[in-house]
């Protein structure tokens, strides 16, 4: 087992900067998630812990070394790829034997090390079977199981989840957070799937343009975004955006909304420029409430769009003078029907306020 | 019936290629077994007289057939270079298979390399393999004999093999490096997670991967050979080098030569392609094909 350092890493392809000066530090044992849309640099951060790709600048350490210039076989890591790239020609056991068989030892070793994986993973009697054989599901145990066979200081995986169907993607999910727990290994786990980040993570680094946008505990971020794009990127469904004004009144600061303009917000610490400030209201599907639409801190919408999952029910709201709809989510079955009017209440202790730059606003809600 | 009229087109056109492929190995059959004499007699059936094999055991043993013995027959029109056909199928073999194993040994370690590596002067090398072969052969006989006579290699069989070797390379080199390209990245970056060197990634995962591509490019390397004319002549010796080709050429050139004769040379001169074909497609078709569904 072993720490991880990112000292100010960047990697460019000619002049392209896929990872500019990342710097963490990932602790022993701790499993760490990198999230971010696609082309954010995420993987190619992973692939240069791996030593597949070379490190522009900065060093990486791993158990406290220095590991820029050394081979990747020779780092200690261990990685799971997204296809698998399980060996077609040989078989589950092979596979995951090849590493120890190519270091040269004995075979008995090999042998008694790939039984103990496969009866981690339940694929013991899959060993004689070739790759082609197997399900998607098998297939990425063992993968899984070829990375344990070589008992890394470091697991790295690479959106190990993504070519499996959702209720398996689930079930892997559970079994990974379940490995993570038996071998108290370090692990790196790249994904594009917020939902594996905040279920696996006990730290998401969330990456942007090559860059670390935030990092933190995955209700961390989720409660806490610095700018618009965590707050957007986390939670599902999405985080409401909403153009708003702040205006001076007497000794607070108001949030205006819509068309007429409806004050819904109070704020205790934000100032206001004279002639009000543009800013972004963040807000969370299941912060805002239902009110009746003639109350004063209430912001009228009508109806467009009803859904009912089951357990919840997503409205889709047209508020007058705003271009995108917003999404409500309500607890259980709900009785609204399309065209309907309802008044929108923001729940102030929830709610986030990002200026022109996409940057968080440090704000409180004031006593009402 | 939607489709129906496109099927039926499908089949005239298979049937118009085979006519023109197969055709041609039908006739040679066909002609090798009807003597001369109801070849040349348009008032004759083709099968009027039946069939028979003594072209086949002239060229194998010697014997003329019965028909040049008779009175008025000319013998002069069976010609001696058919009794030079088994031993240049010999020859033939030798070289082709030569020709495919160095194709082979050396085309598939450098098609891996320019697939999967960068070395200085790569693309430079790369051009010059793919340039190659549009160079006319006619042009490079001279400087090519020149070459192989400083080396003491004309009239060997290790001279023929060397040039065709030479002239199979490129396609084999580009042919397997656009297969080893194809291959799934990943696979190699397990490799090296899993301790491979280069070569043992090349030797332990990337060939075994390949085989059924190899075996085409090997197989296309093996008639490229055996087919080949203008070097095997400029190159060959006397009868003990002498490749098919050259041979075939020879009895062919000849103007008063046994029709039944020639189409016996023919004939004999396909099978051990024929044979090739149909021992090393199968495993190629269902090696590709394997590929295909998604591993």
């Amino acid at each position: 087992m072993a720490s991880v350092e990112l000292r100010n890493i960047a990697k460019s392809f000619g002049s392209v900067e896929a990872v500019r000066d990342v710097s963490l530090s990932i602790g022993d044992g701790e499993l760490v998630v990198f999230l971010g849309p696609s082309g954010c640099g995420k993987s190619t951060l992973l692939r240069m812990v791996a030593g597949l790709e070379e490190i522009t600048s900065g060093d990486l350490l791993i158990g406290g070394q220095r590991m820029n210039e050394v081979a990747a076989a020779d780092r200690g890591i261990a990685m799971v790829f997204q296809s698998y790239a399980l060996y077609p020609h040989m078989t589950v056991a092979e596979n995951m034997g090849f590493a120890l068989k190519m270091l040269g030892k004995p075979r008995a070793e090999t042998e008694r090390k790939v039984a103990e994986a496969a009866a981690i993973l339940q694929i013991e009697e899959l060993l004689g079977r070739k790759p082609k054989e197997l399900s998607g599901g098998q297939r990425q145990r063992v993968a899984i199981g070829r990375a344990i066979v070589r008992e890394p200081e470091v697991f790295l995986f690479d959106e190990p989840l993504s070519n499996l169907d959702a209720g398996l993607r689930a079930q892997m999910r559970v079994e990974i957070a379940r490995l993570h727990e038996r071998l108290g290994t370090t692990m790196i786990y790249v994904t594009h799937d917020q939902v594996e980040a905040m279920t696996l993570a006990d730290r998401i680094v969330i990456l942007n343009k090559g860059r670390i946008e935030q990092q933190g505990s995955p209700l961390d971020l989720y409660e806490k975004p610095v700018n618009r794009f965590v707050g957007g990127f986390l939670g599902q469904p999405q985080m409401n955006f909403i153009p708003a004004q702040l205006v001076s009144s007497g000794g607070a600061t108001e949030l205006a909304v819509g068309v007429p303009a409806r004050r819904v917000l109070q704020f205790a610490n934000v100032v206001a420029a004279a002639g009000g400030t543009i800013v972004e209201l963040g807000v969370r599907p299941d912060s805002i409430s239902i009110v009746d639409p003639m109350l004063e801190t209430a912001l009228p919408a009508h109806v467009v769009v009803v859904e009912h999952l089951g357990g919840s029910s997503l409205l889709y709201v047209q508020v007058d003078g705003l271009e995108e709809l917003v999404t409500v989510e309500l607890r259980g079955k709900t009785a609204f029907a399309r065209h309907e009017t309802v008044g929108l209440r923001f729940d102030p202790q929830r709610v986030h306020l990002f200026d022109g730059g996409g940057k968080q606003i440090e704000s409180r809600a004031a006593e009402e | 019936m939607p489709g129906r009229p496109s099927r039926l087109l499908t089949f005239f056109f298979a049937a118009l290629i085979l006519l023109f492929t197969g055709g041609p190995v039908i006739l040679s059959l066909i002609g090798s077994m009807v003597p001369d004499r109801v070849l040349f007699d348009d008032g004759k059936g083709l099968f009027s007289e039946g069939l028979n094999f003594e072209t086949y055991r002239y060229i194998f043993t010697g014997q003329l057939p019965d028909s040049y013995s008779a009175e008025n027959a000319n013998p002069a029109m069976i010609s001696d270079a058919a009794r030079q056909v088994p031993r240049s199928l010999l020859n033939s073999s030798i070289v082709a298979l030569s020709s495919m194993a160095l194709n082979i040994l050396f085309g598939a370690p450098a098609a891996f390399a320019f697939a999967r590596y960068f070395f200085p002067g790569k693309g430079l090398t790369f051009m010059f393999l793919i340039l190659s072969p549009l160079v006319p052969s006619v042009a490079l006989v001279t400087p090519v004999y020149i070459m192989l006579q400083s080396l003491g290699l004309t009239g060997t069989q290790a001279g023929i093999i060397l040039v065709h070797t030479a002239k199979a390379l490129p396609f084999t080199i580009l042919i397997l490096s656009v297969f080893f390209r194809k291959m799934p990245n990943e696979l190699f970056e397990a490799a090296v997670l899993d301790h491979c060197s280069r070569f043992q990634t090349f030797f332990r995962i990337a060939l075994p991967l390949s085989l059924p591509s190899i075996g085409a490019t090997g197989l296309f390397a093996f008639m490229l050979s055996y087919s080949e004319y203008m070097f095997s002549m400029v190159l060959s010796g006397d009868a003990a080098t002498r490749p098919v080709s050259v041979v075939m050429a020879a009895l062919a050139r000849n103007t008063d030569v046994s029709w039944s004769l020639l189409n016996t040379a023919i004939f004999i001169a396909i099978v051990p392609t024929l044979v090739l074909v149909v021992l090393v497609w199968r495993f190629v078709v269902e090696g590709l094909l394997s590929g295909a569904v998604k591993g």
